[in-house]
């Protein structure tokens, strides 16, 4: 059974990184290409370890390393839950998956069990990154005893334990509903946006709480802090207890993460090939009758074939669309936030103003669908490659979905922004104009750069959406355009803020139709 | 109606996939292309298709040129591959209408000739479904249904016949049969003999990526079967 588990989970993870490409392909380009991305989840792990380090030494440097573990502790818990809120229908109950694995000689509680700690493993990998640097800074910090370190070792290793199980409940959960709907990957679609705007609202709650504060209150910081992770995560006070040598807190805490991980995965064992079939399901169909059709152009055709397609898949639209959804969320916060209040308290003095158009077009390049949409072709790239079209109107049909998605939140935010701020005229303009600029710039550059880094041949759609290089390029090379748009913005007299944005805008507009320009040069045939 | 004049494809890696390959499909033919697993039998008709590029020769489709004229050649064409993907999140009918707007075919058209082939195919009840319910052989219906559309004056078919059940393999021979009457070409590639020996006016045998022999079904089998045929020229004509 061990073996069993230990072979299964070996492919199980294999599977995962892109490493066993970037180790046996014999296909120069691919191996290249993964030997990137490995280095790209490397990086990112880097600057994951290196965030959390840095935000645990400001912690200390404010006198404040008590938070520290429990904030930790909360960060990793977000963490997992939404990692594996989306990977549970993927990585756990995948139906597919099973059908092959379950003809071979091996057991249903060994599959199951494989699957889990594929899961576990990688949780733990995000954990650690998250906690050993942290944790580092609290030990020169606050000089714990040697209990701290068993305890935090052992902390860390049932940390993903619980938010994983609610997680990989909630994931299922979903999953049955939806699959027992007409349109169900709509409906997945609203009940994850729907979780994730709690998650979010939930977080803002916190901050506000935290943000209402005055410099008085600065000695009680710590504990009004610890007060809203505990009330957002209730293990926490238990976790950070049992750092600070409870051994009843610590095992209460140990107890309830295994105990409810261990009935999770038992119970899951016992029904799990008709719990996959059951969350894999589909709405029962009736017949069709044939009735008028109609003809559209071919541009409008590829239009409407990629739209259908943005919301066929909800972890697509989950991924692209949060830059727009947090835009909104900035303009409607703005309605109700005392702009001027916010100034003085972080004593920018009018800067987060003056920067307000690059934060939004920060938002506008976070993930646009452009980064994916050549390889969310998959496998039914050759129909594209053997249809009579030209690149252009592929390629702009592509376009204007990452359009369609962003200018209206664009629009949107501008509309709050304008009601809540009521800015001069020239302010206005670049509330509206530098969004739209950075939309239409990352809709070209993240169409190019997936136009470089194809991906067909694909197992699941998050490997393209999430841990795809292309995107991962796509998103640093946003980075990089805000930076250097605050570079811009930066150095140039505020007298002069007007000219500064309109340089930008007019830079990305002219990279835009740069790369565009070039994209037609391509051959669909070549790109493989 | 398609003319390959020395078709080379080597594939990143250096490996060879076709060399030197000439032959000619003319309108009315069902020309079969035959060879063992990794011959170049697919290279060759993507090549054709347009889906793959190729370093020398010339392929061209009813005069023209597949390198210099790739849209006009595919408007010309149809082509379905071994393994029908389809674009899983659409409804059959929602495919069918894509495919119907991307050769711009007129409404009056494609609900004509969806339905007469749809019926035929007994696919119609089916076509409301998402493709992704559909079964293996569900999804060739529809791919055969969608390079029908068009009224393509080539069809180039890989594998057609797996997957198909025994009514659909019937209805497709007589499809082929029907466009070659009104002066298309069908050129496929097969594994089943069979098939090959009583479908086909024509026949190319490909081995490691080289043409062995082409020409008329009886003049190549010269009454033995094609089968034998087949064996003695894979076993003993030397490619390399």
């Amino acid at each position: 059974m061990c073996r069993q588990i230990k072979l299964l989970t070996h492919l199980q993870l294999l599977g995962l990184f892109n490493l066993n490409e970037a180790l046996h392909s014999r296909d120069s380009r691919r191996k290249k290409r993964a030997v990137l991305m490995v280095c790209m989840f490397i990086l990112l792990g880097v600057m994951l370890a290196v965030y959390a380090g840095a935000l645990s030494f400001a912690y200390a440097a404010l006198d404040m390393a008590e938070i520290i573990p429990a904030y930790l502790f909360t960060v990793v818990s977000l963490v997992i839950f939404v990692f594996t809120l989306f990977k549970s229908g993927e990585m756990i109950f995948n139906l597919k998956d099973y059908e092959k694995t379950v003809v071979l000689p091996v057991s249903s509680a060994a599959i199951v069990t494989s699957r889990f700690l594929s899961v576990y493993l990688v949780n733990l990998l995000i954990s650690a990154l998250v906690v050993l640097p942290g944790t580092a800074v609290y030990a020169w910090a606050a000089r714990p005893d040697a209990l701290f370190y068993v305890f935090s070792l052992a902390g860390l290793l049932l940390m993903p334990l619980l938010p994983m199980t609610v997680s990989s409940l909630l994931g299922a959960l979903i999953l049955a509903v939806a699959s027992r709907m007409r349109r169900k990957n709509l409906v997945s679609l609203v009940l994850y946006m729907l979780l994730t705007l709690g998650i979010l609202l939930l977080s803002l709650r916190m901050s506000v709480s935290i943000g209402g504060m005055t410099d008085t209150q600065l000695t009680a910081y710590s504990a009004v802090l610890l007060q809203a992770l505990a009330t957002a995560y209730p293990l926490t006070s238990l976790y950070t207890a049992g750092l600070n040598g409870s051994i009843g807190s610590f095992l209460i805490f140990a107890g309830l993460s295994v105990g409810v991980f261990a009935l999770y995965v038992f119970l899951v064992q016992r029904a799990y090939a008709s719990v996959c079939t059951a969350l894999n399901a589909s709405a029962a169909h009736c017949r069709y009758t044939m009735g008028t059709l109609t003809q559209t152009s071919p541009l409008r055709a590829l239009y409407k074939k990629e739209l259908r397609r943005y919301f066929s898949s909800s972890i697509y639209v989950m991924n692209t669309c949060i830059g727009g959804v947090l835009m909104i969320i900035a303009g409607a916060a703005a309605l109700f936030a005392d702009m001027g209040q916010i100034d003085a308290v972080l004593g920018t003095s009018g800067i987060l103003l003056q920067f307000a158009p690059l934060l939004l077009g920060l938002m506008c390049t976070i993930s646009p669908t452009t980064a994916s949409a050549v390889s969310m072709e998959g496998r039914q790239w050759w129909l594209m490659q053997s249809l009579p079209i030209s690149v252009r109107p592929v390629f702009n049909s592509k376009l204007l979905i990452n359009l369609t998605v962003m200018l209206p939140c664009c629009a949107v935010s501008w509309i709050l922004l304008l009601i809540a701020l009521r800015p001069a005229a020239a302010a206005a303009l670049w509330l509206l104009l530098v969004p739209v600029c950075c939309t239409l710039f990352m809709s070209v550059a993240g169409l190019s750069v997936n136009l470089k880094m194809p991906v067909f041949n694909w197992e699941s759609e998050t490997a393209v959406v999430k841990q795809s290089s292309s995107t991962l390029f796509t998103m640093l090379a946003g980075f990089g355009t805000i930076a250097a748009g605050a570079a811009l913005v930066y150095a140039m007299p505020a007298a002069l803020l007007n000219l500064a944005y309109a340089v930008f805008c007019l830079l990305l507009l002219g990279a835009s139709a740069f790369l565009y320009a070039r994209m037609g040069r391509l051959r669909l045939a070549d790109i493989a | 109606m398609l003319e390959i004049k020395n078709l080379t494809k080597t594939y990143k890696g250096g490996k060879t996939a076709v060399r030197d390959l000439t032959l000619s499909v003319h309108a009315g033919d069902i020309y079969g292309f035959i060879g063992h697993n990794g011959a170049g039998k697919t290279t060759t008709l993507k090549c054709v298709a347009g889906i793959t590029g190729f370093e020398s020769g010339e392929i061209r489709i009813d005069g023209h040129s597949v390198q210099e004229e790739p849209v006009l050649c595919k408007s010309l064409t149809a082509y379905i591959p071994d393994n029908p993907d389809l674009y899983e999140y659409l409804t059959g009918i929602q495919y069918l209408n894509f495919i119907a707007d991307i050769f711009s075919v007129t409404p009056a058209l494609r609900e004509e000739r969806i339905g007469k082939y749809a019926g035929a195919f007994q696919l119609t009840d089916a076509l409301g479904d998402l493709i992704s319910s559909y079964s293996h052989g569900m999804k060739q219906k529809l791919a055969i249904i969608s390079a029908l559309i068009h009224a393509p004056k080539l069809l180039i078919l890989d594998e057609p016949f797996v997957g198909l059940d025994p009514a659909a393999s019937v209805t497709l021979k007589e499809i082929m049969h029907e466009l070659c009457q009104s002066g298309c070409a069908v050129f496929f590639s097969t594994h089943v003999l069979d098939v090959a020996e009583k479908l086909c006016n024509k026949i190319a045998i490909i081995k490691n990526g080289a043409l062995v022999t082409a020409g008329e079904t009886r003049t190549l089998t010269g009454g033995a079967s094609l089968e034998s045929v087949f064996m003695e020229v894979v076993n003993h004509v030397q490619t390399d």
